[in-house]
């Protein structure tokens, strides 16, 4: 009875009703998606790099060398010498090795000087291998770090590459629009516009990765040696512009190398590299990590940083998650806004109510009865609330779910009924009740004082 | 149709469940003994000082009273809806002062029917609905789902009752605030009357009607709380409504206190 009452005495206050109900939906909406969106980009941000042991880069802040390295943000200014990169790695413990040469980009896109370990051994969200839509690796990528058993010397490293390869992320591949077999160029430095845009290195790509939700899809990946190609720009070459731009060359060395440069005439050979900007690490056991991280730190020979992906990642977290409490914080004071609204408009009521509140008193109404009625009110406008917030988010996401992914890279997940969800709508019909019971009381003392 | 009122209010009466204070009375037992009655306001003079006032079952008396004598405190007192600082009021001998507060709205709903001159219903429900809720706050007590002897339901004692009290049926799922004014007090009427009561108290019920509409309204009254056996207790300043009834009374000789604040308002 009591249900058809606070129903009928809803549909009464249709406007009132109806207005505070559209504030709590958005409040609730914005608490819910905030909650969600939180959720996501933790879930997504933890899930960028995995089943690395170990960052290695020049001596530089754990946060640095994460961002650099994984997210590709900002640049290490040092660089760790190849003679390091292949003394770490033939430590016995680690088992592979992917070198990372960062620092330019193409077109926005970063560009990332790796091996094909690169494809073999990094692993995202759920320790997932990164697999190809189209094409596949480098064709005998630059260097042969082959790291098996960490016996490589530098004669293995003289395994270059005669190609300019390029694999490209999911997202660099879809917005620049390029296909497997086009060929692009490729400039120094990061910015959009580069200044030294050199149009002598036409680069063949061979592979578009999946797409991952992880900076991964925004890489363009050359060979290592590649890289260092374009670093060593001989400025000979510019007067050697005359050749085809299909036909794939070599730079000259401009720098000196330790490696001799016998096929200084061969064009079709690639440099060696003489520096990574840092390498991720896979080890035998994960027992070993804190050892061999303390052993790349002490290094005597070069200043050197060893990181831990997944306490950097907390901390990086840490710093990222302020921003998220004040969206919290923004989206609770929505909500507490808008219950306050609806506690007025039980409390504006009130007056009008007080001839009704004396006729349920006169038909025998307990006072408390009076005050459920007020509180199955509040709750069931909040509830309603609750339940077409959720449904319109879900919604929301379900039809923005593609435009989200093309435009920035975001995959939310459409189940947004989590527990967290659950405890954030349990949170908001304990906020009405309580709020709610403001009006209530007034009722309940009304009820009570009746003459 | 008044047949109908007889039957349900032998039927009601019969009803041990009903009236579990109520067996051991003979014909003289009064449904209404006020005694030593005194209840002022928190802050205040006294309002209401009554000695002694009885009212038989079945009886009907019109009470007179200009306003402000205590009137709608009385009639508050009589539906424990305000408790006396001293003495007891006893609705078919049973004490209502001394009942918790619960217990108080249970037997209100279940033994008095009150009607107002005015805002009897609540205006959002319709007009069956406003007569299922005065049910449910009776039921809401000891006896739930009594049943009905003569096999009737509720909704076709509710539609009787309306046609009695001359009201269409059509009306029934009408929101209370869509009817006339005089439509809204038969309907209160109803709603007073479907718990079978023992005791009817009517609060200027036709200070709202116009002279027509007073008349007929007050035919009805009469004759279905006389149909359903309830004692009532009739209050008005309109002296031209006496005539429908044997007992009056002036409410200024039952109250001494009204009595008293007369004399010394006419000092003053």
């Amino acid at each position: 009875m009591i249900l058809t009452v606070a129903k009928q005495s809803l549909l009464h206050r249709k406007v009132s009703v109806l207005l505070t109900f559209l504030a709590l939906l958005v409040s609730v909406s914005l608490l819910v998606s905030i909650e969600h969106i939180r959720k996501e980009a933790k879930n997504s941000f933890y899930r960028t790099v995995s089943g690395v042991d170990l960052i290695v880069g020049a001596r530089t802040g754990q946060i640095n060398l994460l961002l650099s390295s994984v997210f590709r943000v900002g640049a290490n200014a040092n660089s760790v010498s190849w003679q390091s990169y292949q003394r770490i790695i033939s430590n016995p413990q680690v088992d592979w090795a992917i070198p990372l040469s960062l620092g330019d980009s193409h077109k926005g896109f970063a560009v990332i000087g790796t091996t094909n370990d690169y494809f073999e051994h990094y692993r995202y969200g759920d320790k997932r291998q990164l697999g190809f839509q189209a094409g596949g690796r480098f064709t005998n990528s630059g260097v042969n770090s082959g790291v098996n058993g960490g016996v490589n010397e530098h004669t293995q490293v003289a395994l270059v590459s005669n190609h300019f390869d390029v694999v490209l992320g999911a997202d660099a591949a879809k917005q620049l629009n390029y296909q497997v077999g086009d060929q692009i160029i490729i400039s120094h430095g990061v910015g959009k516009v580069s200044f030294s845009h050199h149009g002598e290195h036409p680069f063949t790509v061979v592979g578009i990765l999946q797409f991952t939700g992880t900076p991964v899809d925004q890489g363009v990946h050359v060979g290592l040696n590649a890289i260092e190609s374009i670093h060593a720009q001989p400025k000979t070459s510019l007067s050697k512009n005359n050749r085809s731009q299909t036909s794939l060359r070599t730079s000259k060395q401009a720098e000196d190398h330790n490696h001799d440069e016998h096929d200084e005439h061969d064009e079709y050979e690639l440099a060696q590299p003489t520096q990574v900007s840092a390498f991720m690490l896979g080890l035998k056991s994960r027992i070993a990590v804190l050892q061999v991280q303390r052993q790349v730190n002490q290094d005597k020979l070069e200043p050197l940083s060893a990181i831990i992906p997944g306490v950097a990642l907390g901390e990086l977290w840490r710093l990222v998650g302020a921003v998220e409490n004040v969206l919290r914080i923004v989206s609770a004071a929505v909500l507490i806004a808008s219950l306050l609204g609806l506690s007025t408009m039980l409390l504006a009521s009130l007056r009008e109510r007080k001839a009704e509140i004396s006729v349920f008193r006169i038909m025998g109404a307990q006072p408390s009865f009076v005050f459920w009625l007020l509180q199955l009110e509040a709750l069931s406008i909040a509830l309603g609330a609750c339940v077409m917030a959720v449904v319109s988010v879900t919604g929301t996401i379900f039809l923005s779910n593609d435009w989200l992914l093309a435009e920035y890279g975001l995959s939310l997940s459409v189940n947004i009924l989590s527990i967290h969800t659950l405890w954030v709508i349990a949170a908001v019909l304990i906020a009405t009740f309580v709020i709610a019971l403001i009006p209530s009381i007034g009722a309940y003392r009304n009820a009570r004082a009746l003459s | 149709m008044s047949n109908l009122f007889n039957e349900v209010g032998a039927d009601g009466s019969t009803q041990p469940s009903k009236k579990p204070l109520n067996n051991a009375f003979n014909e003289q037992s009064p449904a209404v003994l006020v005694e030593s009655v005194v209840f002022s306001y928190v802050s205040g003079k006294r309002i209401i000082d009554i000695k002694k006032w009885r009212l038989n079952k079945s009886e009907q008396v019109f009470l007179f009273g200009p306003s402000g004598c205590g009137k709608s405190t009385l009639l508050n007192l009589l539906s424990g809806i305000l408790v006396p600082q001293q003495g007891s009021v006893s609705i078919l001998n049973t004490d209502i002062t001394a009942l918790k507060p619960s217990q108080r709205d249970c037997f209100r709903a279940q033994h008095i029917g009150v009607v107002f001159q005015q805002f009897n219903l609540v205006p959002y429900l319709s007009v069956l609905d406003n007569i299922r809720l005065a049910v449910h706050f009776a039921n809401d007590g000891a006896d739930k789902q009594s049943p009905d002897k003569k096999g009737m339901t509720k909704q076709e004692r509710i539609i009787l009752m309306l046609q009695a009290l001359q009201l269409p049926t059509d009306c029934l799922l009408q929101k209370a605030s869509e009817l006339s004014v005089g439509q809204q007090q038969r309907v209160a009427i109803a709603r007073a009357l479907i718990n079978k009561p023992d005791v009817l108290i009517v609060d200027e019920p036709t200070s709202a009607l116009d002279a027509s509409a007073k008349d007929a309204f007050m035919k009805v009254l009469i004759e279905t709380a006389t149909s359903s056996n309830a004692a009532l207790i009739f209050v008005s300043h309109d002296q031209s409504l006496a005539s429908h009834f044997k007992r009056i009374e002036a409410l200024t000789d039952i109250n001494d206190s009204a009595a008293l604040g007369h004399e010394l308002d006419s000092k003053a």
